[in-house]
């Protein structure tokens, strides 16, 4: 449990030191690419609008198309052959079309240029207008014979920047009062397409007023301290589609002015770095956020940023690793000629002084690096900054890329670490050493000593650098375990190169519960430039501490493995009544036999007594009636019986009303038969 | 006078008498169904209180999925994660009744609603019942006093109190059944034949299915039994009347599953075995008796005798030991109850937290059966002149009954029909002597009385139909004996003529008094009693709890929170979510809001009822465990603080306490009491302030008015401003009398992200925050 | 007649004399009385020979068992009232037609044996 929690430190403390000052941004590489065709699956095709996301990813990452042209040129057609398809439809399927190029009829885009265009004069919405901007845009790109010029590009201008707010921020309708940086982006995309579809020049004041606008909208970019720029919406849209559509809108209107866009380039590389530093998003949606805006970024008339990355930021000293550098655009193609500097390079802790000169990095061709071959030997163990600069070779590069100027990169320098010197030793209470045994802590040891409440534990060893310097790691812990699975973790402090811990049971016996016997020594070193890190166990102590006094705190009982209180648990036994047990058979039946002997005893008593049939009537009506009770009554019992063996209640009651009327109808009249009879006799 | 008669004339008298009497009957059964009305009049057509939801939810299910369904039906709706059994554990008389009904009107095409039938059959079985009473007071003492107790049971407050539309409970047809169980009893006690005896055991199943108080028949029986034995009454009609209905009846019971085994387990029945071991005794003893001469039998006696009272002993122990050997003496708790009135308070809290257990106060003997209150007295009395079997029943059953509603309120309903027999003995006694009496002052004034009968009798308020009524009884009851006479040589019946005929020698009273007396007796205490009883059913019996109303000087208010409530619950809840509430609620909460319940009013698990009373009784967080651990949804309290509804759970609470302690001993009734009084005021103590019944019932009370006062209680409530941690409310009815929370969930302890949600997360921090921000993507 | 004989093996002169007089009384009754009297001694047997087994074996399926003996005991009980009714001698039931009688008797075996069927599971 221990060492889990000590694992568990160290990955975290790594997290931290990685996290913490600037960090590394790689280019878009193979790793998106493999995302991508995993991402974009069959499904993510049905909508055109996903349908256009994936195309698009695939278009940029240069893979090749999966075989949906087929279906998805078909939807696209009858999308755009339909006549009240919405704008938006209408946009994604053109800009399918661009992809996919299927052969739409020249006539259709005229027809859907002309709606177009009515839709844009007419429209108020923010979102109509840039979807059919957008829509006739692309209808011109795709064939020149369509005339998509819009003829009041003006009104149309204006009627787009009546919606802009004085932060640089657009509204969605001339309606609601909600301002939003992503309409902000669409406008200003969609103020690019007019500018592109205007028949005569717009004047270029409103260009100007629209600029001012965008500097505007940059002036609320939010930066994360990695140097990263975005921009965020605090409704209903993620910081990635906000910093994307403006992104779009940026480079579109950067396409279609004439002269650059004044955009500080280090905000283009913070917003490249921001998307970037995302690494691989988890839907299409973001996916293609990213991919789109990096490859708009890419091609970019303000200023193409250019990323530094370095392959791997540890470097081992045994392993002799030299330092590499990387310059290229962020969808990973190669940079101009260029020079990558070294300028400084200091340890993470201290802002000081730098410890190296400052020194360039020679060009590599076939592999693309900057690199440089040997460290300076005045590097040692540790983590550090080193500050890379680019400079472009020839100076009209300069206005076409940025490389934001200084770069910071920090860097791991791990090495071995010698130990020197390990002892542990049992002391007495005066100083005076008692038993004294050497560590190998490289190696295995199985020390085992045995000290008594009096006495003390001593630990020490030394730890040194390559260059001799002295080293602390991150952790460097002593822990004791006794038998019965209590622990103790110590730590232990140095001074200078020399590390040592003193165990004084004396003043320890209450915190180790007055439990006596043999505890497990184990010791932790670790640190994460430290080659060598180790997690040891060293032998064992018998200690034998005075008994507990009954006031002292009960050891902890041993904490449960949690397999054990969140695994399954053990499965319930239902316990069924146990059958009543049954007589023998035998025992049974002879009591059946018994049974019948009253009845034979019934029969024998009636033929001694000599039952006599004299009154069962003898002239012919009553005798069948009399006949027909019997059996009526037999007829009740059969019932019975069978209601025992398989009838249910009801069906019984209904046959023993139908035989109780019989029964009682033929009783009536032979009882009544009797009874005349009797009184007859009575009478005579 | 019988001697001036023709017969002839008698026999038409006879038949003018039975034609009348009959019309009588009519008209009392429609009296007694409509008395019962008053309910519906006034709110509606709605089931009443809480037993009978359950027994409503019941028929339904019955007539939805048949009997067989029915028998083994599991329900999983209730006492949660239990479940009950129903179809062994209610017993089936009332549902089978309605649900035979119901299916007999719908197999005539006549489409009625489960519930309307369920809401009328309490007035319908009440006329049934005061017929019953009819036949049974006229087996013991003629048609007159026959009719004068079936126009007094129509109308006896007590019974209407069970029995007004819309009290679907099992009193509601067990009434009937207890009196046609006695009426065939006596009747075969009368007749001595086999036919009756059996409907006599088929009327006790009937009571069997009906009610748990079917003891008492079986009890009261037996002792009658015996009582006629030991006075030397026995003969062998008492023999046919007694021995078959031990045999058939354990039988007939032993069928109902509620019962089964213990019908002959329980001891409840061993005193009726007891009897009949001893009546066979009797029997054989007669029976050597009357084949042997004297001489032989005082041998026989002796032998005889020896022989019975060793075999008496040897069952008599064998009882003790299986009475000794069976837990709480083998008498379940309501019954010791009876048998100890301190009983139940002592031992079974729940037992005695119902309000129908407790011993009744004198006020309400005079509420519930006023003017008969006096008459019983003199009905007993009538009873001893001349001193039949019959009677001597009435008077045992009239003693016991008065005995038991000394014990328990409920039972003022055994002692109704018993206290109406009697002084409609009393009643037509006292007449017939009076109307003798005037008929002897002025023998010219002959044909008045049923002249006055006729015209009296047209129209149709009872206490004036007791003038021909009770006239006709004089005849009636001269004229029964000597048609008895004719039909067979009875002793007993033989008596009350010649005793008449002295009578008549002796009571010659003075006219004025005589007329006065009989103004008095057959207007003025009649119609005091009719006014009395109609007052009763109209205002004290007739509100179904479910729909209160109340008059203030702006009118009426309408409280009908409860269904507010359940309807609440039953639109806005998972089908399958537990409701925890007091019991007295559960079976309300399953049939009205179809939610299943942890604990209900069939309080057969104490443990349960304990548990949950041990929730209220908590503090919040423990409440939370037990409830969470229970898999308890919602909670329902009832609050009447705000109208001033008394009976709701801030003053139940004490009994959850008891139960609740009974069973979990870290729930001590001195914590929530101020040196010994219940309050809620700032006096109460703090167990009782912090605890969770408190606080769901006074939650955000103080927002209602400035300061929080209670109108049930009459207090400010103590602790005002508090919040709720682990619950939340989720509805309060219109008048705050039903709130409902919902438990909170449990708090999560990973915060598991994924990386688009992680990316709001921080765009929306990042809008508070200032300056820069870790980049969270990496 | 069972206790009386065997008490008279117990006692003395006047048991037996007492016997004596008994059987010459018990010889008088009529032929139809007899047989009943029959009938109820099978019953009561049968129901004593059950209770015998019950106490050897235990009673498991003890609503049989209920059934077995209670049905005896209900048909000695029926008999026994018809006894009562049919005797001559019993002046309480003179006007009782003994066939009215037979009929009750009947009636009324058959709704037990209903029941005994039903019990009997």
């Amino acid at each position: 449990m221990a060492t889990r929690t000590l694992g568990a430190l160290v990955v975290l403390l790594l997290a931290i030191t990685i996290c913490e000052a600037a960090s590394v941004f790689h280019p878009i590489s193979d790793s998106h690419r493999s995302a991508a065709s995993e991402l974009f699956t069959q499904g993510s095709f049905d909508s055109l609008e996903k349908a256009y996301e994936a195309l698009r990813s695939f278009e940029v990452l240069g893979i090749d198309k999966p075989d949906i042209r087929g279906a998805t040129c078909k939807s696209v057609v009858e999308k755009l052959g339909s006549s009240e398809s919405a704008p938006k439809d209408l946009f994604y399927a053109l800009k399918v079309n661009s992809i996919l190029k299927c052969g739409v009829k020249k006539e259709v885009l005229e027809g859907i240029a002309s709606r177009l265009k009515a839709v844009v004069n007419g429209a108020s919405s923010l979102l109509d207008i840039y979807y059919s901007i957008g829509s006739l845009v692309l209808i011109k790109d795709q064939t020149s014979e369509v005339d998509v010029l819009l003829a009041d590009a003006d009104g149309v201008f204006r009627s787009i920047k009546s919606l802009s707010q004085s932060d640089g921020r657009w509204r969605y309708s001339s309606d609601n009062p909600q301002s939003s940086t992503y309409a902000a982006g669409l406008a200003i995309e969609a103020l690019a397409g007019v500018v592109s579809l205007a028949s005569s020049e717009i004047d270029q004041s409103m260009i100007g007023k629209l600029k001012r606008d965008v500097s505007k909208l940059f002036d609320s970019v939010e930066k994360y301290d990695d140097g990263a720029f975005y921009f965020d919406e605090k409704v209903d849209q993620s910081p990635l589609s906000t910093t994307a559509s403006v992104v779009r809108g940026l480079t579109a209107l950067a396409a279609v002015t004439s002269e650059k866009l004044k955009v500080p380039g280090e905000k283009i590389l913070g917003l490249a770095k921001f998307f970037l530093g995302i690494g691989i998003p988890g839907n299409n949606k973001d996916f293609f956020n990213q991919i789109d805006s990096l490859a708009s970024l890419e091609s970019n008339k303000v200023s193409v940023p250019l990323i530094l990355s370095l392959p791997t930021t540890v470097l081992s000293l045994t392993k002799k690793d030299q330092l590499k550098v990387k310059v290229g655009t962020v969808l990973g193609s190669s940079a101009p000629p260029l020079t990558v500097k070294l300028l400084r390079a200091f340890s993470s802790g201290s802002k000081d002084a730098s410890i190296i000169a400052s020194q360039e990095l020679k060009f590599d061709k076939e592999s693309g690096y900057h690199v440089l071959d040997v460290l300076p030997k005045s590097v040692d163990v540790g983590s550090y900054i080193f500050v890379f600069e680019v400079v472009l070779h020839d100076s009209e590069d300069e206005t076409v890329y940025t490389t934001g100027g200084l770069a910071q990169v920090d860097v791991f320098v791990t090495g071995v670490i010698n130990i020197e010197n390990a002892e542990i030793s049992v002391l007495e209470s005066d100083k005076s050493v008692e038993t004294q045994k050497k560590l190998d802590l490289a190696g295995e040891n199985a020390v085992s000593l045995s000290a008594n409440h009096l006495q003390k534990l001593r630990l020490s060893f030394q730890l040194t650098t390559p260059l001799g310097h002295a080293f602390k790691p991150h952790q460097v812990f002593l822990k004791l375990t006794h038998e019965t699975k209590v622990e103790h973790i110590f730590v232990v402090g140095n001074s200078g190169k020399k590390f040592e811990k003193i165990l004084d049971f004396l003043g320890l016996v209450d915190k180790f519960y007055y439990l006596s016997g043999s505890y497990d020594l184990q010791l932790t070193v670790g640190d994460a430039v430290m080659e060598n890190s180790f997690l040891r166990a060293i032998g064992h102590i018998d200690l034998d501490l005075p008994e507990a006094p009954e006031k002292a705190t009960r050891p902890p009982s041993p904490a449960v493995n949690p397999l054990l209180k969140y695994g399954p648990k053990a499965e319930i036994s239902h316990i069924f009544r146990v059958p009543e047990k049954l007589p023998p058979n035998h025992l049974s039946l002879a009591f059946l036999g018994l049974l019948l002997l009253p009845l034979i005893g019934f029969l024998v008593g009636l033929l001694r007594l000599g039952v006599n049939l004299k009154n069962f009537p003898t002239s012919a009506v009553p005798a069948t009636f009399g006949i027909l009770f019997h059996v009526g009554i037999a007829a009740v019992l059969l019932l019975y019986v069978l209601f025992w063996l398989k009838l249910d209640l009801f069906t019984t009651l209904k046959w023993l009303g139908l035989l109780g009327v019989f029964l009682l109808f033929v009783g009536h009249r032979i009882l009544s038969h009797l009874a005349s009879t009797s009184s007859k006799l009575k009478s005579a | 006078m019988e001697g001036s008669e023709t017969s002839n004339g008698t026999t038409l008298r006879n038949a003018f008498g039975n034609v009348l009497s009959f019309f009588i009957l009519i008209l009392i059964g429609v009296l007694a169904f409509s008395i019962r009305l008053f309910s519906v009049i006034k709110y509606e057509s709605v089931i009443h209180e809480f037993d009978p939801y359950f027994n409503y939810r019941v028929t339904q299910f019955l007539t939805k999925n048949g009997i067989y369904d029915f028998w083994n039906w599991f329900d999983d709706r209730t006492w949660y994660p239990l479940g009950r059994v129903i179809g062994g554990t209610v017993y089936p008389g009332l549902t089978l009744t309605a649900g035979t009904l119901w299916w007999l009107l719908n197999s005539l095409n006549i489409p009625l609603s489960v519930e309307t039938i369920c809401v009328f059959t309490a007035p319908i079985f009440s006329a049934f019942t005061s017929w019953a009473a009819y036949l049974l007071t006229r087996e013991v003492k003629g048609a007159g006093a026959g009719l004068t107790a079936a126009a007094l049971i129509a109308m006896v407050p007590s019974y209407i109190s069970r029995s007004v539309a819309g009290s679907y409970d099992n009193e509601a047809v067990a009434i009937f059944a207890l009196v046609f169980t006695f009426y065939l009893y006596i009747k075969t006690l009368n007749t001595g034949s086999l036919f009756y005896a059996t409907l006599n055991a088929l009327a006790y199943f009937y009571m069997v299915c009906s009610w748990g108080g079917y003891t008492f028949i079986i009890n009261l029986i037996p002792m009658h039994v015996l009582m006629c034995i030991v006075t030397g009454r026995y003969s062998s009609r008492l023999y046919i009347a007694y021995a078959p209905l031990v045999v058939l009846g354990t039988l007939l019971a032993a069928l109902v599953p509620v019962v089964g085994f213990n019908a002959v387990m329980t001891s409840e029945h061993f005193a009726s075995f007891l009897v009949f071991i001893i009546i066979h005794v009797v029997a054989f003893v007669h029976y050597i008796k009357g084949v042997l001469a004297p001489k032989m039998f005082k041998v026989a006696v002796t032998l005889v005798l020896s022989i019975g009272v060793i075999v008496c002993c040897a069952v008599i122990a064998v009882l003790v030991a299986l009475v000794a050997s069976s837990p709480t003496k083998g008498w379940s708790g309501r019954s010791l109850s009876l048998l100890d009135p301190t009983y139940a308070s002592k031992y079974i809290p729940i037992i005695a937290s119902v309000s129908e257990h407790q011993p009744p106060t004198w006020p309400s003997y005079f509420m519930d059966i006023n003017v008969l209150a006096f008459l019983v007295p003199a009905g007993i009395i009538a009873c001893f002149s001349p001193l039949s079997d019959a009677s001597s029943f009435v008077i045992l059953y009239i003693v016991t009954s008065v005995y038991f509603s000394g014990v328990m309120v409920r039972l003022m309903l055994v002692l109704a029909p018993a206290a109406c027999i009697t002084s409609g003995i009393a009643l037509s006694e006292a007449f017939e002597v009076f109307t003798r009496s005037i008929k002897f002052q002025l023998p010219g004034l002959q044909g008045i009385s049923p002249v006055k009968a006729e015209e009296t009798s047209s129209d149709s308020t009872v206490p004036l139909n007791e003038v021909p009524k009770t006239d006709k009884s004089g005849e009636t009851l001269k004229e029964r004996p000597s048609r008895k006479n004719r039909k067979k040589e009875k002793e007993p019946v033989e008596k009350p003529s010649i005793k008449a005929r002295i009578e008549k020698k002796l009571l010659v009273l003075p006219l004025e008094g005589s007329v006065l007396a009989i103004f008095y007796l057959c207007c003025w205490v009649p119609s005091m009693c009719m006014v009395h009883c109609v007052w009763a059913a109209a205002e004290a019996y007739s509100a179904p709890s479910i729909v209160l109303t109340s008059h203030s000087h702006d009118g009426l208010h309408v409280f009908d929170d409860f269904r507010e409530a359940y309807a609440w619950l039953s639109h806005n809840t998972e089908v399958d979510d537990k409701v925890a509430s007091w019991w007295d609620y559960g079976y309300q909460t399953t049939a009205m809001a179809n939610r299943t319940v942890i604990v209900d009013n069939n309080t057969w698990n104490n443990t349960h009822i304990a548990t949950v009373g041990t929730a209220m009784s908590s503090p919040e967080k423990a409440a939370w465990e037990i409830f969470n651990s229970l898999d308890v949804k919602y909670v329902l309290v009832v609050f009447g603080g705000l109208v001033g509804y008394p009976s709701d759970d801030i003053n139940k609470f004490l009994w959850m306490v008891r139960i609740g302690g009974g069973v979990f001993p870290h729930i001590k009734e001195p914590d929530y009491l101020r040196d010994g009084q219940y309050r809620i005021d700032n006096q109460a103590t703090p167990t009782m302030l912090n605890c969770l019944m408190y606080k769901l019932s006074y939650y955000r009370f103080v927002d209602t008015d400035g300061k929080g006062f209670d109108r049930v209680r009459r207090t400010e409530i103590g602790k005002k401003h508090f919040k709720l941690t682990h619950f939340e409310e989720v509805f309060t009815t219109h008048h705050w009398m039903v709130r409902i929370y919902k438990l909170k969930p449990p708090k999560n302890r990973i915060r598991g992200k994924t990386k688009k949600s992680k990316s709001k997360s921080t765009s929306t921090i990042s809008g508070k925050r200032s300056g820069t921000k870790k980049n969270p993507w990496n | 007649m069972v206790k009386p004989s065997s008490s008279s093996s117990s006692t003395s002169q006047d048991a037996l004399a007492l016997f004596n007089s008994l059987r010459s009384a018990y010889s008088a009754t009529p032929t139809a009385l007899k047989i009943i009297d029959l009938y109820v001694g099978f019953a009561v047997s049968t129901a004593i020979i059950q209770v015998v087994y019950m106490a050897l074996v235990g009673s498991f399926p003890f609503n049989s068992f209920l059934s077995g003996v209670l049905s005896c005991i209900g048909t000695a009980v029926l008999a026994v009232c018809l006894r009562i009714q049919v005797n001559k001698e019993n002046k309480e039931f003179k006007d009782l037609a003994p066939e009215r009688a037979f009929a009750d008797f009947v009636l009324c075996n058959l709704v037990l044996h209903l029941v005994i069927m039903n019990f009997l599971g």
